[in-house]
């Protein structure tokens, strides 16, 4: 087939785009659950932050590979004039890549919909409690403390839970959804939403996304207590009492509940009765490593960036033809 | 594999008696043993022909490799503890779906029934281990 120089480049770059995401998303696939497991013998923030990037990271690699070769190589070596044919196998590629993303998207834009709805609905029938900290207080008799919206996120409890729960356990139910809101975790979930999955229909990263989800609350559950047994002990125990009562329906993929259906709560509570390590921030010599290995791989496209042009070039011919 | 020992494992591979399963569950824990060393390993006394006896059935229902090393063979287990349940909740449940809708309704109910009074139990469970904490902690803290 043959297309028009701004539609071959297109079609060239989902063509890398899906090539790349597929073969690095496999390999993210396969090593993750090794992964996941060393993971999991760390701090808990580390480990979130760690799986978050081990889940971006076949975006993010195909994305520079387009952004930083494909394009800038095309645009430099190839001539505006000259009439080449894409064949049938880069047309399935750069629409398996198209696929993908479009899939992506769709689906995150359904959640933040039904994510904007919803924080309308506790807005419009809930009461702010008073108090410093600003609380959603809908009349719900289920289960729910929930940190609902991205851009303003909002904790949410149900009229439910405060009847069951002691106040040092609402207490530190509102700062476990405080740290999910320092965090940004509702931003995450969007960006999870957002992230392509390896074929259309089959997204291959469930395990990640579910490992992200349990870091998370983990690291949550961390910055709650803050070491302090007691609050730990408050916080298994409104877990266990939350859980005795029904799910409410008053949920949404991109909101971050106390309690979550897919979450091992025995495995939560092991956590907070034995001895929780304190929040820490990471540790100058953390950041120092992070900043160096960040610099270092920038450096390398850079350098690379403007050698490799050329065999990026030969490489999109060959995927032409 | 022998012939009857495909045979075998096609037809019933997960179906396992009390002392099937104890002689299993020691190669699961110490991987390939022989006669002798499963028998010592028993935690009941058993004679050694009993124990001969149960590998031999268990290698011919497929649920076991062996190799001769000199003259004694040596068995391991093909399939992980994990795998063998599966197959056995898999053979216990398979009629039920099979059968008509009263009989597969009356399984999904029961198996709610049990997982709702497992959950319950669960929750008891861990509502005491918080109890017990709690106690622990006031104890440290009036030392």
């Amino acid at each position: 087939m043959t297309l028009d120089y701004t539609l071959r480049m297109a079609c060239l770059c989902l063509a890398v785009f899906f090539l790349t995401h597929m073969a690095v998303g496999l390999v993210v696939v396969q090593v993750s659950p090794y992964l996941v497991r060393i993971l999991a013998r760390h701090r808990a923030a580390v480990a979130a932050r760690a799986t978050l990037a081990l889940r971006a990271l076949p975006f993010s690699l195909a994305f520079v590979l387009v952004v930083v070769f494909c394009v800038p190589s095309y645009l430099r070596f190839e001539p505006p004039s000259a009439q080449e044919s894409i064949g049938p196998a880069c047309i399935a590629a750069a629409a398996l890549g198209l696929s993908v993303l479009l899939l992506s998207l769709i689906h995150g834009l359904r959640v933040s919909l039904q994510s904007a709805r919803l924080v309308r609905d506790c807005n419009r029938a809930g009461r702010a409690s008073r108090g410093p900290s600003s609380v959603l207080v809908v009349d719900d008799p289920s289960r729910l403390v929930a940190l609902l919206g991205i851009r303003r996120p909002q904790i949410v409890v149900s009229a439910g839970a405060l009847k069951r729960l002691s106040i040092s356990q609402i207490a530190v139910a509102i700062r476990h959804e405080r740290a999910h809101q320092e965090s940004r975790d509702n931003a995450k979930r969007l960006l999870l939403s957002l992230l392509p999955g390896l074929l259309p229909g089959w997204n291959g990263f469930e395990h990640l996304d579910a490992s992200w989800r349990r870091f998370a609350e983990w690291a949550a559950d961390d910055r709650a207590c803050n070491g302090r047994p007691a609050r730990a002990l408050a916080l298994a125990d409104a877990l266990v009492r939350m859980a005795r009562l029904t799910q409410s329906s008053r949920m949404a993929a991109l909101a971050t509940p106390l309690l979550a259906e897919d979450q091992e709560l025995p495995t939560r509570v092991e956590r907070l009765l034995a001895n929780l390590p304190a929040a820490a921030p990471w540790t100058p010599f953390m950041r120092l490593t992070a900043a160096g290995v960040a610099t270092a791989v920038i450096g390398a496209v850079i350098l690379f960036g403007l050698d490799g042009q050329h065999v990026v070039h030969v490489l999109l011919e060959t995927l032409v033809d | 594999m022998p012939n009857n020992q495909a045979n075998a494992a096609k037809t019933s591979p997960a179906v396992l008696g009390p002392l099937e399963f104890s002689v299993i569950e020691v190669l699961w824990q110490h991987g390939e043993k022989n006669v002798r060393e499963v028998t010592n390993l028993l935690t009941r006394p058993l004679a050694y022909t009993t124990v001969m006896t149960t590998l031999d059935r268990l290698y011919k229902k497929g649920l076991l490799h062996r190799q001769k090393v000199d003259r004694a063979f040596f068995y391991s287990a093909r399939f992980s503890q994990e795998e063998i349940d599966r197959k056995r909740a898999h053979e216990f449940m398979a009629p039920f779906l099979d059968s008509p809708g009263q009989l597969r309704e009356l399984l999904v109910s029961c198996l709610v029934d049990v997982a709702s009074q497992n959950d319950e139990a669960i929750l008891d469970e861990l509502e005491r281990r918080i109890k017990l904490k709690r106690e622990e902690l006031g104890k440290k803290r009036e030392q």
